[in-house]
């Protein structure tokens, strides 16, 4: 059959086009979709007069390519049909993945059962991501934990804490007054909700031995701020804040556990607390949480309109909420306004003022910058271990590279080489993860043992969230740790000739063996570096003195609560009779009672005001301790002059003993004893003079503080420290004291806190843990960093035999054979070493914050750190230049 | 097939050159100034909804007219009924334009 066209050239051109979007169409239609276009095409040129062909049959072709793609989805969608399989994109996504999801199994089964023919290094790379991995999954489950859990409150991220600071006096923060606290209450603009709850001590009785528990008071609205729907019971109803209503308790769910082993018959039973019978309403949930925490709720019983007013001008943790709209900064803005107000009201500025932060950060504080350090440095330890497995893997790439190359000649594409190379990597950071899954399971229990007092801790475990931090980050470590061994593995060599010889001088891996152990040396020089500084710093705090030299005196605190010993005199008399019983105990050498003890916790601070200081002095704060006779004597700190006695009570004349720096700073160059002090009505004689005591903690400078004897305080205390020291020798202990007081008054709560011994290391324990812990992990990516240098200097060795063997021949000896080595393993040691100490002077200012006594570029520790890691190097590299000086030349020869 | 097809202005004008005894692509394409990116997809879609049938000229006639075989089209029951029915619609949304009340559903 004869077809020819009218317009030979146009039609060639115009098939041609129809040809080039032919590809569009499915192989199926598009012999008959072509035949179609071009029959209409020649058909449609036959129809114009010659001279006007061509150009009028383009608008008709134009459009041919939308045609394709049209036909192209109706087959699709036929060919679904036909199938049953799900149309659309998202069901196309799930279908392709759970048709590639046995084939990504397979491809995992020969890459492991690859790897069971080198067990040893299989084993080599499973450690060492266990190991790094381990470490990482420990840290982000405490970082979850405390960071980035989400808190259990209803808008818990716009949750903020209103606090009360003096920033000229140090205080803060500290909680609002009530007066203050209901100005707020009448309404911001940037908080939806405020209120306040008073945490309290409460005695416990009735229910086991007699304890203290802590317990938080609710304002009425708090409810607002607050999830405090009950898993058992009920909750608080706005009848609960009644003056009158009938006393009522919310335990915790955790309180419900340990005190009542959760039974549902606590719910209605009663509780004495202070005295008072408490009728349990019901259990919160254990999300429930408060920033302090606190076994059992109460309710503020009082109408919130007194809040701020007479008896109820108490001091309230306050909370808010802050509006959708609002931000932290916009709610300071505020708060300044309100201390202008108030500065106006008061008529004078006394220096309070009001802050907010976020809830979080007010709870957990500074423990945030060295969980992120921490963080940053098992970062490190993981890359190091990744950089130990690459160069496990490369030196397995080399041998590789012969198989990749018949692989290539039977049609293997390169990334097909390449992910089966991967998947290798893949099966071990898997194995690895489990391993290291179990290490930080151990490592979670270690931390929560043995570290000091964080808050949150009890929600640090391993989690859904950080299962999955811990998958993500196997897939990126073996991505890491194995894409250039795959990349060069996949390589194609140029020949698949059996030479021997040139099959193992193409087995070198070039120079990043070494340039990763350079890597390796200046993270471990880094690490090393900041666990050094902090170890040195942890060092110097322990060794300063904190004044009194009484470690072993024990500490304790006890209660007199007002509802049992109403009387001042009472409890006066009391304290009295317990200090002069322990101290008629035999094997107590001294015994005392104070407001406060060193370093146990709390603060007193008086301020003198300009009018009162003489003129060199100015405006002064002083810290207000009252203790009884005998006190300096239990405590072993430095008396001159005499000591408080029985008879300095309300009715004598007032004394006081001030310690070594007030004296310098208010009578500079005299001598304080038997001068007076002008103090409101009265005068105050100076009796004594007593060393300086680190009262607030090591790192905290000395005070000026005045000591007023116990009994001539204004107000009984309710709640005082007793300390005992004990002879040399003698057993004396809790039991003791616990007896003592039980002697005189029954039921009367004491709380051992334990030797000054332990309260020192107590007030150390954070710096000491996150020395400790850094020092650890610097140690582990040293101990790796060593490893992996031994391991390539050993592999180079290996695969150089036979030229070291002929160098042997020809004359080299061993002490020459054994420098070149060791030079050939230490030069990427040494170039590590100076990255690594620039790289610590770099960053050394972000652990400044966490340095006492200590500079970040502390010239000793970044001396001996390099030089210890240099010879441990020099001991990695020892070892293969020693094999490679024993290499018998004839015996390597012949093996090549 | 049974999904209802949705008939737009141009797919009827489609259905309407079919109806008018125009049988080929390009024709129709032609005699309802519709693009032909408009115009094929259309064709395409009613085919297979059903409410086109489309067949290939005899082979051995074409040839021996010297010309290669052409595809037409033609509307199948259906399409007759969804022409009417899109006819309907459109010139009572066509009195809009002149002016005039709609005609009362």
């Amino acid at each position: 059959m004869k077809k020819a066209s009218s317009h030979p050239l146009a039609f060639r051109i115009g098939r041609a086009f129809l040809a080039l979007v032919a590809p569009l169409v499915p192989l199926i239609e598009r012999r008959v979709w072509r035949e179609e276009w071009e029959s209409e095409l020649w058909h449609g040129l036959r129809k114009r007069p010659s001279r006007t062909s061509a150009p009028r049959v383009w608008p008709y072709l134009r459009g041919c390519w939308k045609d394709a793609l049209e036909v192209r989805r109706i087959e699709r969608r036929r060919a679904a049909h036909r199938q049953g399989r799900p149309r659309g994109w998202p069901g196309r996504v799930v279908s392709a993945a759970m048709k590639g999801f046995p084939m990504m199994i397979n491809e995992l089964r020969l890459a492991a059962r690859s790897l069971l023919k080198a067990p040893a290094l299989a084993a080599a790379a499973i450690l060492t991501l266990a190991l790094g991995i381990g470490a990482n999954t420990a840290i982000f489950s405490v970082i979850h934990g405390l960071l980035l859990r989400p808190l259990g409150y209803p808008g818990a991220e716009r949750m903020v804490v209103v606090s009360t600071y003096n920033l000229e006096r140090g205080l803060g923060p500290m909680s609002v007054a009530g007066p203050r606290l209901a100005h707020l209450m009448e309404g911001t603009r940037s908080l939806q909700a405020v209120s306040g709850y008073q945490p309290d001590e409460l005695d416990l009785t009735g229910l086991g031995e007699a304890r203290q528990v802590q317990a938080a008071r609710l304002l009425s609205n708090m409810t607002a701020l607050l999830d405090l729907r009950p898993q058992a019971g009920r909750t608080l109803t706005p009848s609960d804040f009644q003056p009158e209503a009938p006393a009522v308790v919310l335990l915790t769910d955790a309180f419900w556990r340990s005190h009542f082993g959760a039974s549902p018959q606590a719910v209605g039973s009663t509780i004495r607390l202070n005295g008072r019978e408490h009728t349990i309403a019901g259990v919160l949930r254990p999300e429930f949480e408060l920033p302090h925490p606190a076994a059992l709720v109460l309710p503020l019983r009082f109408n919130l309109s007194q809040l701020g007013q007479g008896e109820h001008t108490n001091f309230y943790v306050t909370m808010g909420r802050l509006q959708a709209d609002a931000s932290l900064a916009m709610l300071d803005e505020e708060l300044r306004a309100f201390d202008a107000a108030e500065v106006e009201r008061q008529g004078r500025d006394f220096g309070f003022t009001l802050q907010a932060q976020e809830l979080r950060s007010y709870v957990v504080g500074s423990t945030r910058d060295s969980l992120l350090v921490l963080w940053a440095a098992v970062g490190l330890v993981l890359l190091i271990a990744c950089a130990n497995v690459t160069n496990l893997l490369l030196a397995r790439s080399a041998r590789r590279r012969r198989e990749s190359t018949v692989r290539a000649a039977l049609g293997a594409g390169r990334w097909t080489l390449m992910r089966q190379y991967l998947s290798e990597s893949l099966v071990l950071a898997l194995i690895g993860s489990a391993a290291g899954v179990a290490l930080a399971l151990l490592l979670v229990a270690l931390l929560k043992t043995f570290s000091p007092r964080l808050p949150y801790m009890e929600h640090v475990g391993l989690n859904l969230q950080v299962l999955l931090f811990t998958l993500a980050l196997t897939v990126l470590s073996a991505l890491l740790a194995g894409l250039i061994p795959a990349w060069k593995a996949s390589r194609p060599s140029g020949s698949l000739s059996p030479n021997a010889r040139q099959e193992f001088l193409s087995q070198r891996s070039g120079r990043l063996p070494a340039l990763l152990n350079a890597v390796q040396v200046a993270v471990a020089v880094t690490l090393l570096v900041g666990a050094g500084l902090l170890l040195r710093s942890f060092w110097q705090l322990t060794s300063v003195d904190p004044g009194f030299r009484s470690r072993s005196a024990l500490a304790a605190g006890i209660a007199l609560p007002s509802y049992r010993f109403p009387e001042p005199a009472r409890r006066f008399q009391l304290m009295e009779q317990i200090v002069r019983r322990l101290q008629d105990h035999p094997g107590v050498r001294s015994a005392a009672a104070a407001q406060l003890l060193p370093m146990v916790g709390g603060w007193s601070k008086m301020l003198l005001r300009d009018e009162e200081t003489p003129e060199h002095v100015g405006e002064l704060t002083v810290s207000a301790q009252a203790a009884t006779p005998g006190y300096f004597r239990t405590m072993g700190i430095g008396l001159r002059g005499r000591d408080f006695q029985w008879n300095d009570r309300a009715d004598s004349r007032e004394v006081v003993i001030v310690n070594q720096r007030f004296a310098e700073i208010y009578w500079p160059g005299e001598d304080p004893v038997g001068k007076v002090l002008p103090r409101s009505q009265s005068e105050i004689e100076v009796i004594g003079v007593a060393d300086d005591v680190r009262f607030y903690g090591l790192d905290n400078e000395v005070e000026p503080t005045w000591y007023f004897p116990l009994l001539q305080s204004d107000r009984a205390p309710s709640y005082f420290r007793l300390v005992i020291l004990p002879e040399q020798g003698s057993s004396v202990g809790a039991a003791d004291l616990r007896a003592a007081v039980a002697s005189l008054a029954q039921d009367v709560p004491v709380d051992v806190i334990g030797t000054m011994t332990s309260v020192i290391r107590r007030t150390v324990s954070r710096p000491r843990f996150n020395a400790l812990l850094l020092a650890s992990f610097a140690l582990t990516a040293a101990l790796l960093a060593a490893i992996g240098i031994y391991g390539v200097l050993s592999h180079s060795v290996t695969s150089r035999q036979a030229e070291i063997g002929v160098r042997m021949a020809l004359g080299a000896n061993t002490p020459r054979i054994l420098r070149q080595v060791i030079g050939q393993g230490m030069a990427p040691v040494l170039l590590g070493l100076a990255a690594g100490i620039a790289a610590a002077l770099a960053i050394g200012g972000v652990l400044a914050g966490q340095l006492f006594g200590v500079r970040p570029q502390d010239p000793a520790t970044l001396t001996v750190i390099p030089i210890l890691l240099a010879v441990v190097a020099l001991a990695a590299c020892y070892l293969p230049a020693r094999r490679a000086s024993r290499i018998d030349p004839a015996r390597s020869l012949r093996a090549s | 097939m049974n999904e209802a097809t949705r008939i737009t202005f141009n797919g009827a004008l489609v259905l309407q050159a079919l109806a008018s005894g125009y049988r080929y692509g390009f024709e129709i394409m032609d005699y309802t100034r519709l693009a032909s990116g408009t115009a094929y997809p259309i064709l395409r879609r009613y085919e297979a909804a059903g409410l086109v049938e489309s067949h290939w000229e005899d082979t051995s006639k074409a040839h021996s007219q010297g010309r290669p075989r052409r595809r037409y089209y033609q509307l199948s029951a259906q399409g007759e009924k969804a022409l009417r029915q899109a006819t309907r619609r459109i010139r009572a949304q066509q009195r809009i334009f002149q002016g005039l009340e709609p005609e009362s559903r």
